[in-house]
């Protein structure tokens, strides 16, 4: 069974959801906490590493309105991370600034920050290592387990590389630095516990309920208590809002006290201890034949896990193998080590580790271009992926339309140049860039027992229909595309469907909103929910007495009038039953439909300063069938935007004693309104014969091109390759002194 | 005044605050006597009692009406100091007679945070990267300040500010104001910086310059070059401007000016960037506003070859 026909009509039109944020009327976790909750609050370690020696909380238990205080004993037999499961919710050994050693919970904020400040905690300093090279060369392990701090390592090979190897003629490499960056979600971390006799509710903005819920629920149980996820509207996450520590210390003093506690974090704690973008050095080299063809390609990578291991293992295989999808290669080698440090611990973020490894490879593959004297365009054309292909590792590809972006790209480059002929000058100068990609829907790796949606339809006494859903709106109206599947398909009116979301306690399990999933897998079950309420509809409708074929709105009208509407009621699913669960390597057909992306830029580099401004931006996409164009195009336009920061500003800085220096917006510099550049979205559809409709999905992909197709812009405007992100103006300007590019009377000191 | 250390992890919170509202200035110096910090837009102060847990005594001075005066003559401006940058921005008199100032004040920040935030607090902030300072300087702007006593005084713009976050004002002295001087004939001032993004940031280099030019129309009369982020307080670059006088405005005359201003600048390297990347931002930005001052003292005037 595949996912149907294209839609005859646009299912989903304004949104019920992003309206109401844009009014300002959405309801935020610190939203729901009513006054005279309990707060909490956490001391955080100053040291990067560091032994806990001794904890003394009588002096801060004596201040007023301080109710209790939690230490890492009371945490000891919970380590929290599905990969590692290394991260003590309170811990004995600080392993990065900002490490939470006691909790205290108050009546109020005032007692809330004295009693910190009279908690005293000895520590013994530990050396630290803030880089993967120091963690390397530490003889300290900062987990017993791993003695040479090596939390993980990958390794994959495919195809014959003897053989492949006497083929190559030209190779080409390069080494180079991604940085860390937060998420810069708007809403900082926040939970909220309420507590009904043994059952406690964790209320919280997460895009995983039924993860959580599943996690947390063990552990709680062992408590003797229940727990239920609420996940009320959620101000953003990028991969972030998992686990997370905060969440178990406040339900343990939900459960200890018998009141519900809260805790928002401060923007700072939030950004000290919240997750980063895994950090990489990859190391490349991409070969080819004289006449174009991309025979092999080796990578290594060096990744900072941080202190503790959310996703990084994922993160850091994924950007081992992924873009290698993009060519027909020949033969691949792919070594990496996620490596343990004194930094934040890492996490997945938007793109997977696609926009780091797209950073080196499709530089890499410009520079091939330029080698072998072949347009950058049409080197990736002759080389790209096709449909029906299956690649060296194991990704079967459905429908594929990389060569279709490819050449939106090159006509909409082409007409800009000929329309702007460009006033280079002296000290202003002008350059093109290019950027492919691809990405997976879903990761049939992520959970080992099933990747699966769930929806429940409903008709409520009143004739309503309710859609039951564990995903989660996580801002951008997907789900929405549910009740538009939904009324488009039984032919409702959409004002006569309502949403479930978000209560682990009512609805039907959900994996999560991750892996740009959530549109695909949902709207597929969508879809098999619609089919099998139409035929209930049709089995009711006989039995009432009524034709077959009655629609659905008269049955359902029928059913409410002859006291009938619980029987109507079904539950779909979707799973996809052509996907693997990948091997140790990465190998395997992870997902059951593949994305593709071009990217092009113009940008001027103003020489004296080493400023970068992107004139224009096109942004090509092989999505399938696009079936809400509005938040489609919005999707890439925030994709494009976050990426122009990840490529040119944003980072994270940290002290030689691993205190993070900028920790707040200031100075990581995520781009504001007035940092958007003009950006025109490009669908070239395809159809997705697995898809919802025919859709692919565009969550993730807008972001993976944005870094390496502006940084091959400013090499094309000035000749500098540009290794290591950000692509800060001080930055570019000595990669423009390092290359002599400099005009004569603005050179460098 | 900013507090000189946050302790390093304190969660950034607004303790309750005793706030008043002084209804004239007598009002205000009292308070001002009893040790109550002074609260303008508050962009500044609001972040530091977050972080820092005090003050937690405050004084607003908006419902002042004194204070609220932005004066205007022919040659002079005076700017109350409850006067927000967003007034001072989109007053056109203003304008064409410190176009510098309004080049500063117009990239503080954000829109919101102009619409509150006052030209007086900006210079009492006493941040060496304060946006609006360089600008105040080449107008050879003076505080007006008026002590508990009653006692009034003015000081240079380029005596008032000591160091980061430290102003010559005393315990219980109080700045009503800011008087600079407006352009003459011939003259054209302007202000540029150089920031990692469009809003919302800091400068982390940035050059005022005022320029006045002989009926000639070409030879530059006087010159004043003040510069900020790139040292303790914002600088005067006397030998540079003092190099402009007395010739035409030429490139390569322009070029040894911006060399001059760069060597006399005292940057600093932190995580925001590198003392010689400062310094060739100062020179950069000393051949644009140079040249955006002369455009705007004689226009049509454009000393080197545009962009």
């Amino acid at each position: 069974m595949t996912g149907e026909q294209p839609a005859t009509s646009s299912p989903a039109p304004a949104a019920a959801g992003v309206p109401d944020r844009a009014r300002g009327l959405a309801r935020y976790t610190a939203d729901l906490i009513p006054p005279g909750t309990v707060l909490v609050g956490l001391a955080r370690s100053p040291y990067a590493h560091a032994r806990v020696s001794s904890i003394d909380i009588q002096a801060a238990l004596k201040i007023p309105g301080v109710l209790a205080a939690l230490t890492p004993a009371d945490f000891d037999d919970i380590a929290l991370g599905h990969q590692g499961a290394d991260e003590p919710v309170l811990t004995r050994v600080a392993r990065y600034v900002g490490d939470g050693i006691v909790a205290v919970a108050a009546s109020d904020q005032d007692a809330l920050l004295r009693g910190i400040e009279a908690l005293h905690i000895d520590y013994e300093i530990l050396p630290h290592a803030c880089s993967v090279d120091d963690a390397l060369a530490l003889d300290q392990p900062l987990h017993p387990a791993f003695l040479d701090n090596v939390a993980r390592r990958f390794s994959a090979e495919r195809g014959d590389w003897e053989a492949a190897q006497k083929r190559v003629s030209t190779w080409v490499e390069g080494t180079f630095q991604t940085q860390a960056v937060p998420h810069a979600y708007l809403e900082p971390r926040a939970t909220l516990v309420r507590v009904y006799d043994d059952r406690l509710e964790l209320v919280t903005g997460t895009h995983f309920p039924s993860v959580l819920a599943e996690t947390y629920g063990e552990i709680v149980a062992g408590w003797g208590a229940r727990l239920e996820v609420v996940t009320p509207d959620i101000g953003g996450s990028f991969g972030a809002k998992w686990e997370h520590p905060t969440h178990l210390v406040c339900l343990a003093f939900a459960h200890r006290l018998r009141r519900d506690v809260a805790m928002v974090l401060p923007r700072r704690d939030d950004m000290i201890s919240g997750r980063t973008r895994v950090a990489m050095r990859i190391q490349m080299r991409i070969g080819a034949t004289d006449d174009g063809e991309l025979i092999a390609k080796e990578t290594m990578i060096w990744a900072d896990n941080g202190a503790y291991t959310g996703h990084g293992p994922s993160v850091t295989l994924a950007a081992a193998i992924r873009m290698d999808n993009l060519y027909r290669f020949s033969a691949l080698n792919a070594q990496a080590q996620l490596i343990y440090t004194n930094n934040v611990p890492s996490e997945c973020f938007r793109g997977f580790g696609s926009p780091q490894s797209a950073f080196a490879q499709e530089q890499l593959i410009d520079e091939l271009a330029e080698q072998l004297r072949i347009d950058p365009i049409e080197l990736r054309r002759r080389n790209a992926v096709q449909p029906g292909d299956t690649t060296l590792h194991g990704w079967q590809v459905g429908s594929c339309g990389f060569n279709d972006c490819l050449d939106a790209i090159k006509d909409r480059i082409q007409t800009h140049r000929r329309e702007n002929p460009m006033a280079t000058s002296d000290r202003y100068r002008f350059g093109y860039g290019i950027a492919g990609a691809t990405h997976a829907i879903s990761n049939r790796g992520y959970d080992h027992r099933f990747d699966r949606d769930m929806m429940s339809l409903a008709v409520e006494p009143n004739g309503v229909l309710r859609i039951e859903s564990g995903e989660v709106e996580i801002g951008c109206g997907t789900v929405d595309l549910f009740a538009g599947i939904v009324a488009d398909h039984l032919e409702l009116d959409r004002e006569r469907i309502r949403l479930v979301l978000g209560d682990t306690a009512t609805v039907p399990h959900g994996l999560g909103c991750f892996a740009s999933r959530t549109a695909f897998f949902g709207g597929r079950a969508a879809l098999d929910a619609s089919r099998r309420f139409a035929q209930l509809c049709g089995r009711l409708a006989i039995d009432i007495g009524l034709p077959a074929d009655t629609a659905i709105a008269s049955v359902i009208e029928a059913a409410v009038t002859a006291n009938r509407t619980m029987e109507l009621r079904v539950t779909g699913s979707y799973e996809p039953d052509h996907v693997t669960v990948p091997d140790e390597s990465g190998y395997g057909n992870i997902s059951p439909a593949y994305t593709y992306a071009t990217h092009g830029c113009c940008v001027r580099v103003d020489t004296a300063t080493g400023l970068t401004t992107v004139v224009c931006y096109w942004a090509a996409h092989d999505t399938g069938q696009v079936l809400n164009p509005q938040r489609a195009r919005g999707q890439v336009v925030g994709g494009v935007v976050q990426g122009l920061g990840f490529a040119l500003a944003e980072t994270t800085l940290v002290d030689d004693r691993g205190h993070m220096q900028n920790p707040g917006y200031l100075d990581d510099r995520v781009a504001t309104f007035a940092d958007a550049v003009p950006i025109e979205c490009i669908f070239t559809p395809t159809f997705e014969k697995e898809g919802p409709r025919g859709a692919k999905t565009i969550a993730e992909p807008p972001i993976i091109p944005v870094a390496a197709c502006v940084a091959n812009a400013i090499y094309d405007a000035t000749g500098a390759r540009q290794w290591r992100l950000p692509m800060t103006p001080e930055w570019v300007w000595r990669s423009l002194c390092a290359k002599g590019v400099l005009a004569p009377d603005r050179t460098a000191d | 005044m900013p507090p000189a250390k946050s302790p390093a992890l304190r969660p950034s919170h607004l303790p309750p605050v005793e706030l008043y509202r002084p209804a004239d200035l007598g009002e205000l110096l009292a308070h001002a006597a009893d040790g109550v910090h002074l609260l303008a837009g508050g962009t500044d102060l609001v972040v530091w009692a977050s972080q820092c847990g005090e003050p937690r005594r405050l004084a607003w001075i908006g419902s002042i009406d004194q204070l609220q005066t932005l004066d205007i003559t022919s040659d002079r401006a005076h700017i109350g100091a409850a006067v927000t940058l967003s007034r001072i921005v989109r007053s056109g008199q203003f304008r064409s007679l410190a176009p510098a100032v309004v080049d500063g004040a117009a990239v503080v920040g954000s829109v919101q945070l102009r619409n509150q935030a006052t030209l007086v607090g900006n210079v009492c902030t006493a941040s060496p990267g304060g946006d609006t300072i360089p600008a105040l300087h080449v107008h050879d702007a003076a505080l007006d300040i008026v002590s508990a006593a009653g006692d009034r005084r003015s000081v240079k713009i380029s005596d008032f500010v000591h160091g980061p976050g430290q102003t010559g004002l005393n315990t219980g002295e109080v700045v009503t104001g800011v008087t600079l001087r407006g352009l003459g004939q011939r003259e054209g001032s302007a202000f540029s910086r150089f920031t990692q993004r469009n809003a919302l940031d800091l400068a982390i280099a940035s050059v005022a310059a005022c320029l006045s030019f002989e009926s000639d129309g070409r030879t530059v009369a006087r010159a004043h070059l003040s510069m900020g982020a790139v040292g303790p307080t914002v600088l005067d670059a006397d030998e540079a401007a003092r190099s402009l006088v007395g010739h035409p405005l030429e490139p390569a005359r322009l070029r040894n000016c911006a060399d001059l201003t760069a060597e006399c600048c005292r940057p600093i390297t932190d995580h925001r960037a590198s003392a010689d990347y400062r310094r060739q931002l100062v020179r950069t930005l000393t051949m644009d506003v140079v040249d955006a001052a002369a455009e705007r003292a004689i226009p049509g005037w454009l000393a080197v070859e545009a962009p």
